[in-house]
């Protein structure tokens, strides 16, 4: 105390009672954090809200104009790709009622198998959409599928060609277990008294749904919705392995026809792309008015009542439906893919000696692939590096300093979740072209670096910060009053308690970059191609055959890591 | 006060043969008792006793792997015949710990629920949920919002919603857990009036003994999954059954000794030496059943208000033991005194101090009170 001026002790008088001056120091931090969420999300956005009144092409001088617009609604071909956007995402409601049944079945009933099914959709939530939609080509090409051969004799045909086969792809393979996936935890919050006291009050299980349970998780229901909304709007291979043959174009697999062409029609894109953020921004709009005065769901819950419901001999009968569905939707297919990889000619099993490895040998031999391999194995180790780093630095700025415009910062780190992935491909493509000082980045693997991580930004800081606002403050502060310095107690007190957050982002991002084609489409070259990406040419190029063995090398990683995230907790079952 | 049962009537609610399992780990162990007309039966025991599984079992929210249950001549429930009456169909109403309030819908709509999903015409519904309101004291508050209401009165609209289709019988799951010690109190007297007015019978479940002596009509204990008495709060307060019963309700200090003989006169010899009279007047053996033989070791069980302070100095009597004062502690109008009487600590509450810390003095056991147990 002794050498403590007695200005300094005014000083802190001052400083006491009036908060914002002690924040002072955090201003600088405050507008870096502001800056580096702003300028990792908003630039591909921006890019194609600036461009979609310009008629120019990247690169070229800005040039007032509608002819996108115009261009675009008169095109018959974008419109109609409008209209089956629109058409092929009513899976969004037939996958959020088969999500709801699921998580209520999974947590709130005591059933048989439950691990299994579990970890089934966990595999099924990390597996690419694109091996799937190959294996049922095997399974049901009106040729030579293998289901066709067995039923075809009872006088009807299906064919994966056609709008219900692609719906019921994404059905399978993605929309209904990422829901399941992602709605769970909303029921796990919920206290089981809500639902039990609605059973004793005198309601059977329907009316315990439509009076008590939808409109209480309404909220959560609507979130994941709109999550399947954008991720529908974003599809974009299985579409283009299935659709395009028989003429269906959806908004995403048209903006890539679009830039294909050369000379690529940009004005178009652009505005189709704007288009499709003006109908997000609606949704965004109609989720906030809802969830205004509905924010029960993300409160209730102490989760000290939880019972599941015992629902006797008709437990068993429940597990098996659900097996069943698991085993068409998942394992089928998988089996049918490891089949496919090892037929000297995809589908044909009458000719002598069907089988063969010698694709197998040919693909490791080929120097595409073990190029691709590679990138794919760089991009993935960089991309979760990278972007460890960059949500720790964001994630401890926002929990733990007191830093100024926090709301702000928020909204631009949940951006690129609302930006289906061609759209944020599009808007980088722009940057990239236009702005000269970034342009050496194009073509090299810094840009899909770059994009994966805005792309993954969201739910990667969104993760760090749960984490820390479980880590009570406490340890990290007494450590330091234990004499430790910042860093030091940094280091050995809050770093080895959030290591397995920290295990599970460099996962989540890992696989993401592995599997992700939307996102880098338009920014990988022939050298940075990814396996995801060479997986797609090879289905588009008819080489079915080597694409079963990409997705069976795919698919192995998917297993893997859908092992891991169960080995380290992950669950629906906290 | 009192009531009397016609015990003879059918029951309105018999359990018999209850048994359940959470996977492995048998939680009821073949419970049985019966529920009468206008009684509130009170369950209690400490936590993890299988109280608050007993009112789920009972209310169909549970599954008992072996059990008969009958409610008003009915079955709900046959583990033999393979019936399982759901939760829904039972008529019965509950209560649950944390109100179970839905957060979207309003006082009013609370309450009108369970008519509506009997499908009660609307002509029925706007008087019967107006007449609950009033009955629970939440007129007024129809459009409020249920979760924007203080605990004490969503517990009140959890009551109303249990009691608005006027169940066969209401079952009340720590309803009182969540509210403060004085909230806590009022309902008590609150719920024990409101039951008097309805004459709807109670299944109350609750771990506080307090709660369960002033609400009770029987008191059903629990421990581990088995009934350890079941009767009034003052056959179970005065005639406990064994030493848990006894040290459940109210306190207990506990001592060991051994059964010993002089002649034609039993006593307990304590630890230290000190006896205690064990024959006509004296101890009772709270089992008949056995005769312990000289030199077996027993445990003896009293109430605090059952010692007396003797101030006298001189050698302990019968009936007398001798206790070091170990601390004194001053709460205001009475004083806590910590004792140390053969190997045992306890603590004495009296309004007048006599002692300080370091004396010794003599402590007199109300022989007739005290519980022999064999151990």
């Amino acid at each position: 105390m002794a050498f403590m001026t007695e200005s300094d002790l005014q000083g802190q008088s001052k400083v006491l009672p009036e908060s914002r001056l002690s924040r002072h120091p955090f201003l600088g931090i405050s507008l870096l954090v502001l800056l580096g969420a702003a300028s990792a999300s908003v630039p591909p956005v921006a890019f194609i809200l600036l461009n979609a009144f310009n008629s120019a092409d990247p690169g070229e001088a800005f040039k007032f104009g509608f002819s996108g617009w115009d261009r675009a609604f008169n095109n018959e071909n974008t419109m109609s790709s409008i209209g089956y956007s629109f058409l092929l995402n009513i899976r969004t409601f037939i996958g959020i009622a088969f999500a709801f049944l699921f998580s209520w079945l999974l947590i709130r009933v005591r059933i048989p198998c439950k691990g299994f099914i579990e970890f089934s959709l966990w595999i099924a939530y990390f597996l690419p959409s694109l091996p799937l939609a190959i294996s049922w080509i095997l399974l049901l090409d009106p040729n030579y599928g293998i289901l066709n051969q067995w039923f075809g004799g009872w006088g009807f045909k299906l064919t994966p060609y056609s709008v219900y086969g692609i719906i019921w792809v994404h059905l399978t393979a993605s929309t209904i277990p990422v829901m399941t996936i992602l709605l769970a935890p909303a029921f796990r919050q919920l206290e089981s008294s809500l639902e039990e006291a609605a059973r004793v009050c005198g309601a059977g299980t329907w009316q315990t749904f439509r009076h008590v349970l939808i409109p209480v998780l309404g909220p959560a229901l609507f979130t994941v919705w709109l999550a399947g909304m954008i991720r529908g709007l974003e599809s974009f291979q299985v579409e283009l392995l299935l659709g395009q043959p028989i003429g269906v174009d959806v908004f995403a697999t048209r903006i890539y026809d679009l830039i294909s062409w050369e000379p690529p029609e940009f004005a178009q894109a652009i505005t189709l792309s704007t288009f499709f953020l003006a109908i997000l921004f609606i949704l965004a709009m109609l989720y906030q008015s809802y969830t205004k005065d509905r924010r029960y769901v993300t409160v209730s819950g102490k989760g000290t009542n939880f019972r599941p419901m015992d629902l006797g001999f008709m437990r068993y009968v429940i597990s098996a439906a659900m097996i069943v569905f698991i085993a068409f939707a998942v394992f089928l297919p998988m089996g049918a893919l490891v089949l496919g990889s090892s037929m000297r000619i995809f589908g044909y099993f009458e000719i002598s000696n069907p089988y063969t490895l010698a694709h197998w040998k040919a693909v490791f031999e080929d120097p595409v692939f073990i190029t691709s391999t590679w990138n794919s194995i760089i991009l993935g180790l960089s991309t979760g590096v990278v972007a460890l780093l960059v949500y720790c630095l964001l994630g401890y700025a926002l929990i733990r300093l007191p830093l100024q415009g926090k709301t702000l910062s928020n909204i631009f780190i949940w951006l690129p979740w609302a930006v289906p992935g061609i759209i944020m491909s599009l808007g980088m493509l722009w940057m990239f072209l236009s702005v000269p000082f970034l342009s050496p980045l194009y073509g090299t693997i810094f840009s899909l670096i770059w994009v994966l991580i805005i792309k993954e930004l969201p739910i990667g800081v969104h993760l760090i910060k749960t984490s820390f606002t479980q880590l009570s403050e406490d340890l990290e502060q007494v450590a330091r009053v234990c004499g430790s310095r910042w860093w030091y107690a940094f280091r050995r007190i809050t770093l080895p308690l959030i290591s397995p957050t920290l295990v599970a982002i460099f996962v989540i991002v890992f696989m993401a970059s592995i599997r992700d084609v939307d996102n880098v489409l338009l920014l990988a070259t022939s050298s940075t191609r990814p396996l995801a990406l060479l997986m797609m040419e090879y289905a588009l190029g008819g080489e079915m055959e080597s694409a079963s063995i990409v997705s069976v090398i795919l698919a192995c990683f998917s297993v893997v890591v859908a092992i891991f995230v169960r080995k380290y907790g992950y669950r629906m079952q906290s | 006060m009192d009531k009397t049962f016609a015990k003879s009537e059918n029951p309105l609610l018999s359990v018999r043969g209850l048994n359940k399992f959470y996977d492995s780990v048998q939680v009821l162990k073949d419970v049985n008792f019966d529920v009468y007309e206008n009684e509130i039966l009170v369950i209690l025991g400490p936590s993890g006793c299988g109280k608050s599984t007993t009112l789920r079992v009972i209310s169909g929210l549970e599954r008992p792997e072996a059990a008969k249950i009958q409610l008003n001549g009915r079955i709900i429930s046959d583990s033999e015949k393979w019936i399982f009456l759901p939760a829904e169909k039972r008529n019965l109403g509950m209560v649950f710990q944390a109100y179970a309030v839905w957060p979207h819908m309003t006082v009013e709509e609370h309450v009108a629920f369970p008519l509506i999903v009997r499908r009660s015409s609307k002509a029925d519904i706007g008087p019967k949920v107006k007449h609950m309101l009033q009955f629970v004291d939440l007129q007024g508050f129809e459009k409020r919002n249920a979760s924007k209401l203080s605990g004490g009165q969503q517990q009140r609209l959890a009551l109303a919603r249990a009691l608005v289709y006027e169940p066969d019988l209401l079952l009340l799951d720590e309803p009182l857990s969540n509210l403060d010690a004085q909230l806590r109190q009022m309902m008590r007297v609150e719920l024990k009036d409101l039951q008097q007015r309805l004459g709807t019978s109670f299944i109350f479940v609750t771990h506080d003994q307090t709660e369960a002596m002033t609400l009770a009509d029987r008191i059903m204990l629990m421990k581990d999954g088995q009934i350890q008495q079941l009767g009034t709060p003052d056959e179970l307060y005065q005639n406990p059954v064994n030493q848990f019963v006894h040290s459940f309700l109210g306190k207990t200090i506990s001592f060991e000794g051994q059964w010993a003989k002089d002649g034609s006169h039993e006593f307990i010899e304590l630890a230290g030496g000190y006896k205690l009279r064990a024959d006509n007047g004296g101890a009772a053996l709270s089992s008949k059943a056995y005769h312990p033989e000289q030199g077996a070791p027993v445990q003896i069980t009293v109430r605090p208000q059952h010692l007396k302070i003797i101030t006298e100095e001189r050698k302990p009597q019968m009936d007398e033991i001798e206790a070091v004062v170990e601390n004194v502690m001053n709460l205001g109008d009475q004083y806590e005194i910590a004792l140390k009487a053969c190997d045992k600590q306890f603590v004495l509450t009296v309004s007048e101090l006599v002692s300080k810390a370091g004396d010794k003095i003599l402590l007199r056991l109300e022989a007739e009170q005290v519980k022999v147990w064999l151990s």
